[in-house]
């Protein structure tokens, strides 16, 4: 057994393709339940969801001859698990609309923007999103760019670090953190839209604009 | 960088506020999502307590993290499926290669 000053790592140059497998089974079957959370959010329905994470899991037993132990396998199986549901099924469905909410905007835009107006309605805000339906903040999110979503998703939801994301999207860290700022400056626009048009009070958006009720989630720039 | 809505851009002490809620906000994800250092995220929270709007901000968008975290409950793969991804690693290995 190789030590490690922080843990354990096996030593697997001699391992037996049946040692292999009971590794495989012993570390990776662990994030099943998750995987297949990850997958149902992706595919939206749980038969798909199901192939997608049985895809993950026969890509990744196949190459786990390459994961380096004691690195990051969680992060390494969503990644397989991103790519196996980008190349099976992401090109062959319908892209969501993208929401014009900041879409093109840059950072420090988004920085400035979301300073304070001064309509004094901004207290109501909490309260208006909480009472929001499960259903409409899943609309909202639905109607996010998939690369915004998904950074969303992964730091919201699974509760990854920038790091792990960047990893998982295969992408610098800073993208990950434009993404991840669009996204949610996006769905908070979105969220506003749809709890003025409940009717639960809100009159300005999160960027002091006027908010007026066309489809749900666009917005008239005034 | 126009001040657009301080109505004294150049009063000193309103300026330097104005960039201390720009940088707060510029950070606000990196905050929310726990990537900050610890001596920046006291810098943050040294402002959100001196600046209410600031305070106000930064609660909305924790109340969205916790409205996304909320609508996505855990999930369990079935049965079946767990059985299936199972059967991979005995059938998928292959003592000849």
């Amino acid at each position: 057994m190789t030590l490690n000053h922080a843990e354990a790592i096996p030593d697997v140059s001699n391992e037996t393709p049946e040692e292999r497998a009971a590794r495989f089974e012993a570390d990776a079957m662990q994030y099943l339940d998750q995987l297949y959370g990850a997958a149902l959010r992706m595919t939206r329905n749980p038969a798909d969801a199901e192939d997608v994470v049985q895809d993950t899991y026969a890509k990744a037993f196949q190459s786990f001859g390459q994961f380096t132990p004691g690195t990051n396998l969680k992060a390494w199986l969503y990644r397989i698990l991103t790519n196996t549901y980008i190349n099976t099924y992401r090109k062959a469905q319908r892209q969501p609309k993208t929401s014009g909410a900041g879409e093109d905007v840059e950072d420090w835009q988004l920085a400035k923007a979301s300073q304070h107006d001064s309509t004094g309605l901004r207290s109501a805000e909490v309260e208006a999103l909480e009472s929001l339906p499960d259903q409409d903040i899943v609309a909202a999110l639905n109607e996010l760019s998939p690369d915004f979503r998904q950074a969303v998703m992964l730091a919201d939801v699974e509760g990854f670090a920038y790091k792990e994301i960047a990893e998982i999207m295969g992408t610098p860290i800073g993208t990950v953190m434009s993404r991840l700022n669009r996204g949610r400056s996006q769905l908070r626009a979105l969220l506003a839209g749809v709890a003025h048009e409940r009717g639960i009070g809100l009159d300005h958006d999160s960027q002091g604009r006027k908010i007026q009720t066309t489809q749900r989630g666009k917005e008239e720039q005034s | 960088m126009t001040a657009e809505r301080h109505t004294d851009a150049g009063h000193p002490h309103e300026s330097a506020e104005h960039n201390a809620c720009l940088s707060a906000l510029s950070q606000l994800q990196e905050f929310l999502h726990h990537e900050l250092a610890t001596c920046d995220e006291d810098a943050i929270r040294a402002h959100l307590a001196a600046c209410d709007k600031c305070l106000e901000t930064f609660d909305i968008e924790q109340t969205i993290t916790m409205l996304v975290k909320r609508c996505h409950p855990e999930q369990q793969a079935s049965a079946d499926l767990r059985m299936r991804v199972m059967k991979l690693s005995v059938t998928m290995h292959d003592p000849q290669t």
